[in-house]
């Protein structure tokens, strides 16, 4: 990494400081102006379903990945081609 | 020592682009990635979808038909068997038959332009009905979904096509033999995504 690019990153690391209190403002107003409807359930029923399919995607190419490389090492790989 | 560790290292690499069945698992590898990203679309549309079904609102709206669960369900069956067809042409290419790969693509594409059939033929019946894309909310989910899916399908039935058609020889070249199994991939992706929606939009 360059002594340019590590510079810019410990600069914008105090904002890291001041922006945690701003979204958990705009996290409360929202839930709160969610649990007050009924869109407060399908809210959480959507986020669920995205956190499983998200969850369940990358689990899967880190499955296919592993058994890639281990097939790749595996000596009793027969020659293709 | 670290010129040696770096001689192997470009010997590995050199041997990797040599073996064809190493390029074959990384174009896979690529295609799944690509992949994961069409998921992740179709997720967050799903996504959008359940927030708006789940919210309490009358699902389907005041004076809106019903979604055709038998017609949708028989259309799955169809995607289904397409998917099938590609999966039995990929194992032709993997024996080496040419005709049985040929014959499978073209079943492949056939079923395919036949779900598509069906979608259009659905999507007629339910705007007769009364329920076009700008009517409610219901509707306007409904052809999000089932229009984007679809968009996915034409270009997998033009990709098997194209491929059928170039499929002439009595052997299959290493570099169409990876195409192929991209193709796949993406044929069995675009069913799967369908089997999703369905339960999600006619099911649920």
């Amino acid at each position: 990494m360059s002594r340019a690019v590590t510079k810019s990153i410990l600069a914008a690391l105090p904002l890291l400081a001041v922006a945690p209190g701003v979204a958990l403002a705009q996290c409360a107003m929202c839930s709160s102006a969610a649990s007050a409807s009924k869109v407060g359930r399908g809210l959480n029923i959507s986020i669920l379903f995205m956190l499983a399919i998200l969850f369940l995607t990358v689990g899967g190419l880190v499955l296919v990945v592993v058994r890639q490389a281990r097939r790749a090492h595996d000596p009793r790989r027969p020659v293709e081609g | 020592m670290a010129t040696a560790a770096t001689m192997t290292t470009r010997d590995d690499l050199e041997a990797s682009h040599d073996d064809p069945g190493h390029s074959q698992d990384n174009s896979r590898l690529g295609a799944l990635i690509f992949l994961m990203a069409g998921v992740m679309f179709f997720a967050g549309l799903v996504g959008g979808f359940v927030v708006l079904r789940f919210s309490g609102i009358t699902w389907p709206a005041p004076g809106m038909p019903h979604l055709p669960v038998r017609l949708a369900g028989f259309n799955t069956v169809v995607i289904l068997l397409s998917s099938l067809a590609m999966r039995r042409a990929v194992r032709a290419m993997r024996t080496l038959d040419a005709v049985g790969l040929r014959r499978g693509l073209v079943l492949a594409a056939a079923l395919g332009v036949a779900f598509l059939s069906l979608q259009a033929l659905q999507w007629r019946r339910l705007l007769a009905l009364g329920l076009g894309p700008a009517a409610t909310t219901y509707g306007s989910t409904f052809y999000l979904l089932t229009g984007a899916h679809a968009l996915h399908a034409t270009s997998g039935v033009i990709w098997l096509l194209a491929i059928a058609i170039r499929q002439r020889e009595l052997w299959v070249p290493e570099t169409r033999r990876r195409g192929i199994e991209v193709c796949a991939l993406y044929w069995h992706f675009v069913g799967l995504v369908w089997v999703g929606l369905y339960f999600a939009l006619y099911l649920l």
